[in-house]
């Protein structure tokens, strides 16, 4: 009895010494760099791919189309009095009363939109790759608990993808790499609070930064931020990369515009709609191409001295 | 270093169970937090300092992927323990099944309670009305997953021969009076 007490005691006793010393060892965690971690998590996935992939299997559904195309397709449908065959493309056979030219032109383009949808849903069919080389990669898995919104993918450095590189969804920007394994790696959404991609409006061709982290109800949705006096968005615009920032080519889809608002005398913040949903994504394609040869401007050092001007 | 090996295993499956197995099988809404309710199952059935060594490792390893700040659900993680702890050690390391149910139910709404508000203290951008709603959800998946989870890990740690002197011969004594009520003679 006596020696069973004694044991409990010296138990306790090494818990109260442990305890604080696990506390203070999880508050130092906080210092660990951002970089650490994600390497850290990209190596780990990396090794427990062979796990992984049973489970991915089973869950993998049909990929569905970018959130933005099934839109434009909902807003194009028209009553089925006045809805054209879109079969042939021919007009059709019974027009409502009071018809006007006005009428026929908004049927005509309508019809034109519907032609044009479907030619864009048969160009992103499953499978097809987009024409920039790139490596077609399966989603291992996706946001748990409360994890930033970083996706892990199944392929790593072995299949030739790189930390940095753009990652797209049936030819829509879907995030980049921002940590790499040998067999697997991660992606941060468009709408990770630490992603920027330099943008454009693609028809005021107005300039900016897309950032992420812009909560408006249950949906995540990015920011765009343009610097100018004037801006002539309109809601429903799309917004495009300009291609600046060297990550992603230009003129690659990125969303829609929801929301214009005016942050300042002259900055306004633009509520953008990210084109790929990131639950209905099974699929994506990770740039292999090497980054643009950019020229980084030669700083002349201190010690240099300044060229002498001859007279 | 057998509770090393353990310790290695017991990552591994909570990260390949929370990342891969619940979400192919279980809705959203009933996916556990799976690394606190193996952590709370080490803490009520292994010596003590085991199991804080395990809450901290569960905490790790939900913190590379399902954390907005490393270290911060494992600093929750361990308080959540202490505290449960302080309140029930005893009526926990009684050795039955409850206590880490019952357990990892507390310690599951506490910890990601405790997130939350740690998180909007250090600057997370974090809303209550999604944070509370994921909480309890969290909570619900907790009733109806520790049980097994306790059960399953239990039985492992009973086979590897990882549990605490009381529990062990708890546990022991139980088998031996299920044998010889089957009729079968048990050595002790």
């Amino acid at each position: 009895m006596y020696s069973e007490n004694k044991l409990m005691r010296r138990q306790i006793s090494r818990s109260q010494i442990l305890f604080p010393g696990l506390v203070l060892l999880a508050l130092a965690l906080f210092f660990v760099p951002e970089a650490q971690v994600l390497s850290l998590r990209g190596q780990y996935l990396s090794a427990l791919r062979p796990v992984l992939k049973p489970f991915n299997a089973i869950v993998r559904t049909t990929d569905p189309q970018p959130a933005s195309i099934s839109l434009d397709l909902k807003s194009s449908e028209t009553p089925k009095s006045t809805q054209p065959d879109q079969t042939n493309g021919a007009k059709p056979d019974a027009m409502p009363s009071g018809n006007t030219a006005h009428d026929a032109e908004l049927d005509r383009l309508r019809a034109e939109l519907v032609r044009v949808c479907s030619l864009l849903n048969k160009m992103n069919s499953v499978g097809e790759a987009p024409s920039l080389p790139s490596v077609q990669a399966d989603i291992l898995l996706r946001k748990s608990l409360w994890g930033e919104p970083i996706l892990a993918l199944n392929r790593g450095d072995s299949d030739g993808v790189r930390l940095n590189a753009a990652v797209l969804h049936r030819g829509a920007v879907f995030g980049r790499i921002v940590s790499i394994g040998a067999h697997a790696s991660c992606v941060a959404l468009l709408t990770h609070k630490g992603l920027s991609v330099t943008a454009r409006l693609a028809q005021c061709r107005a300039e900016g930064v897309l950032q992420g982290s812009k909560d408006e109800g249950a949906e995540r949705m990015c920011r765009l931020l343009v610097v100018g006096r004037e801006l002539n968005a309109k809601v429903g615009e799309h917004v495009v990369t300009s291609g600046y920032d060297g990550t992603f080519p230009p003129d690659l889809w990125l969303g829609v515009v929801t929301g214009i608002k005016r942050s300042g005398d002259v900055q306004w913040e633009l509520s953008v709609r990210p084109a790929c949903n990131e639950n209905a994504a099974e699929t994506v394609h990770v740039l292999t191409g090497a980054p643009p040869d950019a020229p980084w401007p030669v700083m002349p050092s201190r010690t240099q001295k300044p060229a002498q001007v001859s007279k | 270093m057998r509770f090393a090996f353990f310790l290695v295993f017991l990552c591994i499956s909570a990260t390949v169970s929370q990342l891969a197995a619940f979400p192919a099988f279980v809705p959203r809404v009933l996916q556990p937090d799976v690394g606190m309710l193996m952590a709370m199952t080490v803490l009520a059935f292994a010596r003590r300092e085991e199991g804080l060594i395990t809450v901290f490792a569960m905490g790790a390893q939900a913190d590379l992927f399902g954390s907005a700040r490393f270290g911060l659900l494992t600093v929750c993680y361990l308080i959540a323990a202490g505290l449960v702890l302080w309140a029930a050690w005893r009526e926990l390391t009684r050795g039955d099944l409850l206590a880490p149910w019952i357990g990892g139910i507390a310690a599951t709404a506490l910890a990601h309670t405790l997130y939350v508000v740690l998180g909007m203290l250090c600057g997370l951008k974090v809303s209550w009305g999604p944070a509370m709603a994921a909480v309890v959800s969290l909570t619900l998946a907790a009733c109806v997953w520790g049980l097994p989870i306790s059960w399953f890990y239990g039985k492992l740690m009973y086979h590897f021969g990882l549990l605490s002197p009381g529990v062990r011969e708890r546990w022991s004594v139980d088998a031996r009076l299920a044998a010889a009520r089957r009729g079968k003679v048990m050595r002790a």
